[in-house]
């Protein structure tokens, strides 16, 4: 031994089955933290790289700006790429052609189609003004391949290009229309000879590590723009952290708050670990002090045998976070899918490393803090005495309880510290598990890809404005539902912008109707909880319903006029498919639309398909659609990846919700167990003189039940009033649903705790009683 | 009649070359009401013998019988009654509950048993033991001897026929080991209990009926005292 610190790995040898549950708390702190800031990471460059194909690489889109100052932007230092695009035709209504379809025509540079926005998929950006680039849905309609010629038909006459390339935006296959992109001069050709206004926009991104945020608003400030002028790529902006957007921000708070309440918890299970821990060496402490030891140099001891354990349970820590890391990652690429295909496989975060290392080493050193105090507090003339046991203050009161539960509630409210700790972390986990399971309820709404009604196809009618039109007539519409392929199929009609008085300043509404088919939909996907409401819309003349939104002003029991006919909300949509234009959205029966307007065909046509649905039947559906002049969209991608990010959300958030109910297990049975250690000599003397082993697990089971009621006391006291202000925040503000007691949450945690109590007791219990008792009297 | 036989019991900690053999084949009986008094050196092997009758330890061969019952073959839950009902144990480190008062710790076997204390007999112990104004303080608060004196209350609530006590005069002064060791001896006589108590003190040997001697786990019987 070359100093008494070397007693430090002779004592980690010896104590090593007791050391093993404070290792193993520690190892579950840094692998926390290490796996949610790996994830995190992850999921950050997952989403960096979906957002920038989805919504592409740039921060800010700028709009009625001179060229004099698009110029001076594009030379800013922070500034990384800047493009400009046009376009003619985009909402497809004019009459521009390629090969027989609607074609919408961009004017843009290289640096927009191939690193702004990531749309090429084959060949070159047009090297000159007779080249263009066309939208991969041209390959299958016309046939066509890079070098061959294509022709445009605009209202100004023909224009030829040579295609050079392909481009997939995805737009091209919702409006089902060919894109064609061309280089600024051909655009300029082009929009002068159809003597269209010129209506540049341009497209910025800033270098990494610049505070975008104040970057944008030096812009805005510079050039006085609006904030229609100075649109936003708000995921883009987002990811950077510097996003004003509310809801981000509000995640961003969300998380850090989970983090921290996560911290928290690891504190206080490996304080109480330690705790427990050092009151059964106090003897050893003691006896430490009367061979001279100073208090400091106990305080030292004990910090760095906290620091030993690091050795051990960091780097497996560290390992496992990555390892669980990388599992995630996988099953969210491979099994999910859509825009987690850019998760990586095996990613390396170096954030989420460092972090573990130094939540396990900051957290033992804190945690290290009392119960160092406390074992250098160890008089040396009580660890010589053998006196070494806690001073108790008060009696056990027996006279109301049998004497087990008595001793087992006293055993749990004696020490106030201890309660306090354990009540502290079993509240943590329950207000953790609601507060989270209020965010998960945000994604269970704004996700809604997975809910039965989501059409695979639509056929939508619209007028020569573009405008939806009830275009579609039932003869239509049941030829096409009686297709081979089709599983379901069902419409509604609508009207937008209808005259309406309702003394609640809305002047206009768009009025939509629904068929039985999505009134049953309303019903069974609980789009709203007034069950009655929806079924008087239903049924009765003169009832309609409105969905909730921030702006609508619209009320239950509203009277508004429309056409001269009064008609009265009946219900209110809280989760509902159907969106408006910006006005508010009145929803009526089909008997009620036709009597307000006269009309009886529909404006959209949704389809839903048979599993085994084969691309001849969705030509032959396409084909039946147009050749009656509708519009078709192809939904079908788009649901795969609302499928996707369902899945992953729902993968992640139950992942977090088990990760923090097995936190809420362990940590309630190493409490236990340490408390038993603590006591095990008392046991011995409680079963010597005659406490049988049914008793003493009921004490332990009254010491345990103490802590889990204090703790679901106060967890539920913290955790609803969290989870209220979490939903309200999330849920009530965006989908209108009122805050209602989470019953289901409770329950679930409740039930959980209580199991993981009654199991924590198991094992401390079978160990009591296998135990030989003329050993631990004589041993301990 | 005899309340208490011992029949060849041995007990042999470990295995192979670790092997320790505590007691070797040690027999003996003591009848009802008998004060008995184990002497031997440390690591003799008496404190085994004293646990193996008390049933919280178990021998490796032989048998234990009290009041004519084979302690070792009942099962495990009866074991506990029976040794809450008949055997009352008094330890040299006294081994109160902290949690709870004198008087709580005396009653704690009858607590166990769910029963009602005989309040009489209970003042009869405090009174005896002279614990009367202590009644309602915690160990911690209570003289070496006192906590003792609270011990043999606890031993005694339940009017047990046999009476084990392991050096209960080992962390007291001269005065308190004579009280305790007198306390004893009333308690053996007034209640008609058999007590066996090991010791060191070879004045309180002097005072039991009788004296065994444990060497290297072997027993030796000195036989009943004179007078």
């Amino acid at each position: 031994m070359k100093s008494y610190l070397s007693l430090i790995p002779i004592s980690a040898r010896v104590r090593k089955k007791q050391n093993r549950m404070t290792i193993i708390c520690i190892m579950l702190a840094v692998f926390l933290v290490t796996a949610v800031f790996s994830m995190a990471d992850m999921t950050i460059r997952a989403e960096e790289a979906s957002a920038k194909r989805q919504h592409g690489n740039w921060h800010i889109m700028l709009s009625n700006i001179s060229a004099a100052d698009a110029q001076t932007i594009s030379m800013r230092p922070d500034v990384a790429a800047f493009s400009e695009y046009s376009a003619i035709n985009y909402n497809i209504k004019e009459d521009y052609y390629v090969g027989g379809k609607k074609a919408a025509i961009v004017g843009t540079d290289k640096t927009w189609l191939t690193d702004i926005f990531d749309y090429m998929t084959e060949g070159q950006f047009p090297a000159n003004e007779n080249e263009a680039v066309i939208s991969e849905n041209a390959r299958d309609i016309l046939g066509a391949g890079i070098g061959d010629r294509v022709t445009l038909r605009t209202p100004a006459g023909n224009f030829e290009y040579t295609i050079s390339g392909f481009e997939h935006d995805g737009g091209s296959s919702l409006y089902d229309a060919i894109i064609l992109c061309v280089d600024m001069t051909a655009f300029e050709r082009l929009r002068t000879a159809n003597d269209k206004a010129p209506a540049p926009e341009y497209y910025c991104r800033f270098n990494r590590h610049v505070n975008v945020r104040r970057a944008i608003n030096e812009i805005k400030a510079q050039l006085e723009l609006k904030d229609d002028e100075a649109a936003e790529n708000t995921v883009m902006v987002g990811l950077t952290g510097f996003s004003e957007n509310n809801i981000l921000q509000s995640m961003y708070a969300v998380a850090v708050f989970l983090f921290l309440l996560i911290l928290t918890a690891g504190v206080l299970m490996i304080a109480g670990s330690m705790n427990s821990s050092i009151s059964q060496r106090t003897k050893f402490f003691g006896m430490l002090r009367c061979s001279g030891a100073s208090k400091k140099q106990i305080i030292r001891l004990v910090r760095l045998e906290a620091l030993n354990w690091c050795k051990t349970a960091v780097p497996a820590g560290i390992v496992g976070g990555v390892a669980i890391t990388w599992a995630l990652c996988a099953v969210l690429k491979l099994g999910v899918g859509g825009e987690f295909a850019d998760m990586p496989l095996f990613g390396i975060s170096a954030v989420g490393i460092v972090c573990g290392a130094l939540v396990g080493i900051i957290t033992v050193l804190i945690a290290a803090r009392s119960p160092a105090g406390r074992a250098a507090a160890v008089s040396p003339a009580a660890a010589v005495s053998g006196d070494v046991r806690t001073r108790v203050r008060h009696a056990a009161n027996t006279k109301f309880m049998k004497i087990e539960t008595a001793l087992g509630v006293h055993h749990a409210v004696s020490s106030k510290k201890n309660l306090l700790l354990m009540t502290g972390s079993f509240a943590l986990s329950i207000i953790l598990f609601l507060g989270f399971s209020a965010v998960h309820d945000w994604t269970r709404h704004a996700l809604n890809g997975l809910q039965p009604h989501t059409p695979d196809l639509s056929v939508l009618s619209g007028d020569p404005s573009g405008a939806l039109s009830c275009g579609i007539t039932h003869e239509t519409a049941d030829r096409i539902a009686s297709m081979p392929g089709v599983k379901r199929a069902f419409g509604r009609s609508f009207k937008g912008g209808f005259k309406t008085d309702c003394g609640k300043g809305v002047e206009a509404v768009d009025l939509v109707s629904l068929d039985e088919v999505q009134f049953n939909y309303a019903d069974e996907e609980r789009w709203t909880e007034d069950n009655a409401g929806l079924e008087r819309v239903r049924t009765e003349d003169g009832c309609v319903m409105t969905v909730y939104d921030k702006d609508n002003p619209l009320e239950k029991g509203d009277k508004l006029v429309i056409n001269g006919k009064e008609l009265e909300i009946a219900c209110i949509l809280t989760d509902s498919p159907i969106g408006g234009s910006g006005s508010p959205t009145v929803i009526c029966s089909e008997k009620i639309f036709k009597s307000l307007t006269g009309e009886t065909g529909y404006a959209v046509f949704d389809i839903q398909l048979e599993k085994d649905v084969s691309e001849s039947d969705i030509r032959s559906i396409r084909s039946e659609a147009e050749a009656n002049g509708f519009h078709f969209s192809d939904r079908r991608e788009n649901n795969r990846e609302i499928v996707g990010t369902y899945w992953a959300f729902t993968v992640l958030s139950y992942g977090f919700l088990s990760l923090i109910a097995m936190i809420a297990v362990f940590n309630i049975m190493n409490s236990i167990s340490m408390s038993v250690s603590a006591r095990l000599r008392q046991y011995g003397i409680m079963r010597s003189v005659g406490m049988s082993a049914v008793q003493i697990t009921r004490m332990i089971g009254a010491e345990t039940s103490t802590y889990t009621l204090c703790g679901l006391l106060c967890g539920l006291a913290a955790g609803l009033p969290i989870h209220k202000s979490f939903y309200e925040g999330f849920v009530t503000a965006y989908f209108g649903e009122a805050w209602e007691p989470p019953v289901a949450g409770v329950i679930i945690i409740t039930a959980f705790v209580t199991a993981a109590s009654t199991a924590a007791v198991y094992a401390p219990a079978k160990r009591i009683k296998n135990m030989s008792v003329a050993e631990v009297i004589s041993n301990e | 009649m005899d309340l208490l036989e011992v029949r060849a019991v041995s007990k042999i900690y470990g295995s192979g070359d670790a092997a320790v053999r505590a007691l070797n084949n040690v027999s003996f009986t003591v009848p009802k009401g008998e004060f008995v008094a184990v002497v031997g050196e440390s690591g003799s092997g008496k404190s085994t013998l004293l646990n193996i009758i008390g049933a919280i330890d178990t021998p490796t061969d032989g048998k234990v019988f009290i009041d004519g019952k084979d302690i070792f073959a009942m099962k495990e839950s009866n074991l506990t009654v029976f040794r809450r009902r008949n055997i009352g144990f008094i330890f040299q480190s006294f081994n109160l509950i902290p949690e709870l008062t004198v008087e709580q710790n005396i009653i704690f076997p009858v607590l166990l048993d769910y029963q009602k204390p005989d309040r009489r007999y209970l003042e009869e112990l405090l009174t005896v033991l002279d614990l009367k104004d202590r009644r309602s303080h915690l160990p911690a608060q209570l003289s070496g001897g006192q906590q003792q004196r609270a011990a043999i209350g606890r031993a005694l609530i339940t009017r047990p026929s046999l009476i084990l006590a392991d050096e209960p005069t080992g962390n007291l002064d001269t005065q308190n080991s004579s009280e305790v060791t007198a306390l004893l001896k009333e308690a053996s006589q007034k209640y008609a209990q058999t007590i066996i108590m090991i010791t060191h003190n070879r004045a309180i040997s002097q005072a039991a009926d009788r004296v065994l001697q444990v060497s290297d786990g072997v027993l030796t019987d000195f036989g009943r005292c004179v007078g």
